[in-house]
């Protein structure tokens, strides 16, 4: 699902992608609803639950593209790594696919695959530790949230002014 | 475009072998299969599926009745709206409710929606590259952008239904037990006719081009299990039916269903108690319920060359594009017909009641229990979902393919083991382009 807090085919574009009742997976979505509140006017932000293929729609008339999204855990929860897609493909570090849809990798490939790709695109990964099924978001994803917010809406309003 | 005569790799002389399938996901521990070959005899087929569903089960018990379309509706990010149908009729069926006919038809309306998004992603994204010989739908789009852009395509307009009738694409918010929150114009349904023009033609293309794929001839003799309707294709209601004389209502789904434990996986295999396993999704609709198509999809299926009968798993594809052409013809029937409630949706009052309901999910049929009290507080609830109804099916036909398919290698074999889950669009598709192939020397 795609929520857009305004409408602009200029202005960078956030996107956070998660699942709010899938513990760690959330902190993109709660990346997303914070920044909303935050109503700046130098980028919009949207939120994409499980189906990301549905996004192509919405980045590729964007020249700037940021996107938050949850990685599984590898022995560093709450780790931040920005990763820029447009120089290659992201498979080994985002599942292409989940089990209720494709999911972030797949569809970057495919809007590769299609000339769709963003001509700017970052991507803030952030390691979660547990993604059970009602779980809260952990003490460790849920401290770098502001870290990621403070980077991305730092970079978002540099390529505005910039 | 292989088929599974032409693989002639051979494998090497050993006692035993493995094939594992770990399921590598954002979420992890979702599904597996694991195959065990002992001195050139199966020994073993075990297939784990992740069940969401069970979890949900616990979790709505306490909680108001009118909560349950949105709450289940979380469960899946493709068919929420098979998950919110359920638990809305199960809930009015408690009640002893019943929603006039032009609800029922925007329920129908919504839920073809699903079905064109949820049958266009597996047709292009998932299923058809198995068939043209490539790894995956990004591989496909490099040298048949066109295709995919119409895949993409179909499946917006699917969610362009969803975006209207349900509030939002994914897990709809516009569901109500007794109807809708808010329910269309006439004027506002218009887009979506002229959408949907657009997508018949599309799903016309599509029947035509996955008809031409190369289809391995293998048929067994499924027991198949659908909803059938008075006069309609099933989408949201009518008897559970099946070619070995089955007919019974949703409430007697748990008298001739069973749930049984198996020790490798947390979900349940359901069989029918009389029988053994059973099918269920778009081959079991087709076969119970060719005639009640439209007559386009008819027409256009009989061109593609089925008859009304198909036991060939992997032409499930075909019949997947010809329930889409079906949603498209029947969406265009209702925006054509539709007249506003008067209302958007009844009164329902609770009262302490058991209900059951069935619909057709895009996977098959997805069976709801709730029992709830005076208050209209869940005391119970049982959900089960087609693809823990098509797990037996599935080892079934793991296990036939690869006794007829022993000596290929495991590299192969475990392609045609990928592909033949991904037959059945279970909610693990995707999980099985990861395998990992481990060799056990007993």
């Amino acid at each position: 699902m795609v929520v857009r807090t305004q409408t602009s085919n200029l202005r960078p574009l956030i996107i956070g992608i998660g699942n709010d009742m899938r513990g760690d997976d959330a902190v993109g979505y709660e990346v997303a609803r914070r920044l909303m509140k935050m109503a700046s006017a130098n980028w919009d932000v949207c939120h994409a639950e499980d189906d990301a293929l549905a996004l192509m729609e919405v980045w590729q008339e964007r020249e700037a593209v940021f996107i938050v999204d949850a990685t599984q855990a590898a022995g560093s929860p709450g780790k931040i790594q920005r990763l820029d897609p447009t120089i290659g493909p992201l498979n080994s570090i985002m599942n292409d696919v989940s089990s209720h849809g494709l999911g972030l990798g797949y569809s970057l490939e495919l809007a590769r695959s299609l000339g769709k790709m963003p001509v700017q695109c970052f991507l803030f990964v952030i390691e979660g530790v547990d993604f059970s099924t009602g779980a809260d978001i952990s003490p460790e994803v849920e401290k770098a949230i502001p870290k990621v917010i403070e980077q991305i809406t730092q970079e978002a309003d540099k390529f505005v002014s910039g | 475009m292989p088929t599974q005569s032409r693989f002639t790799k051979k494998a090497p002389a050993m006692t035993r072998r493995e094939i594992s399938v770990d399921y590598i996901a954002r979420v992890e521990g979702e599904g597996a299969l694991k195959v065990t070959i002992s001195n050139g005899a199966v020994e073993n087929v075990e297939l784990k599926i992740f069940e969401p569903p069970r979890f949900f089960e616990a979790f709505l018990r306490g909680r108001d009745f009118r909560e349950a379309p949105d709450i289940t509706a979380r469960i899946c990010g493709i068919c929420p709206v098979a998950y919110q149908m359920s638990a809305v009729q199960a809930m009015e069926q408690a009640c002893g409710v019943e929603v006039p006919s032009p609800i029922r038809d925007l329920r129908r309306l919504l839920y073809c929606g699903e079905w064109i998004e949820s049958h266009a992603l597996h047709i292009y994204m998932l299923h058809a590259p198995d068939f043209l010989g490539y790894e995956g739908a990004i591989d496909m789009a490099k040298d048949m952008p066109g295709v995919v852009e119409r895949g993409l395509q179909l499946k917006k307009a699917g969610n362009k239904i969803m975006s209207l009738l349900g509030g939002r694409e994914i897990h709809p918010i516009n569901v109500k037990v007794g109807g809708f929150y808010k329910t269309p114009t006439r004027k506002e349904l218009e887009p979506l006719a002229e959408s949907m023009k657009w997508a018949r033609d599309a799903a016309v293309e599509t029947v035509k081009w996955v008809s031409q794929f190369d289809f391995p001839a293998q048929e067994r003799d499924y027991e198949f299990v659908s909803l059938q309707g008075d006069g309609e294709y099933p989408l949201g209601d009518g008897r559970i039916v099946s070619n070995r004389g089955l007919d019974i209502s949703a409430t007697e789904f748990e008298q001739h269903i069973s749930e049984d434990q198996v020790p490798h996986s947390n979900a349940l295999h359901a069989r029918i108690k009389a029988r053994d396993s059973y099918l269920v999704g778009p081959l079991a609709r087709y076969n119970l319920n060719a005639h009640q198509l439209s007559p386009l999809a008819r027409g256009v299926a009989k061109e593609a060359g089925l008859t009304d009968q198909c036991r060939n798993l992997a032409q499930s594809i075909i019949v997947r594009s010809i329930e889409v052409l079906y949603a498209c013809d029947e969406a265009l029937r209702i925006i054509d017909q539709y007249s506003p409630p008067s209302e958007p949706s009844i009164s329902v009052e609770p009262r302490a009641a058991i209900g059951y309901a069935c619909t057709e999910a895009p996977r098959g049929i997805l069976y709801h229990r709730y029992e709830i009290d005076s208050e209209g507080t869940i005391q119970d609830a049982v959900i089960i979902p087609p693809t823990s109804q098509n797990q037996l099916s599935i080892e079934q036909d793991l296990r036939a393919l690869i006794v007829e398919e022993i000596d290929l290698d495991d590299e192969t074999l475990r392609s045609l083991c990928e592909r033949t889950i991904r037959s059945y669009d279970p909610c693990i598709s995707c999980a099985t382009h990861f395998l990992k192939l481990d060799r056990v020397e007993r």
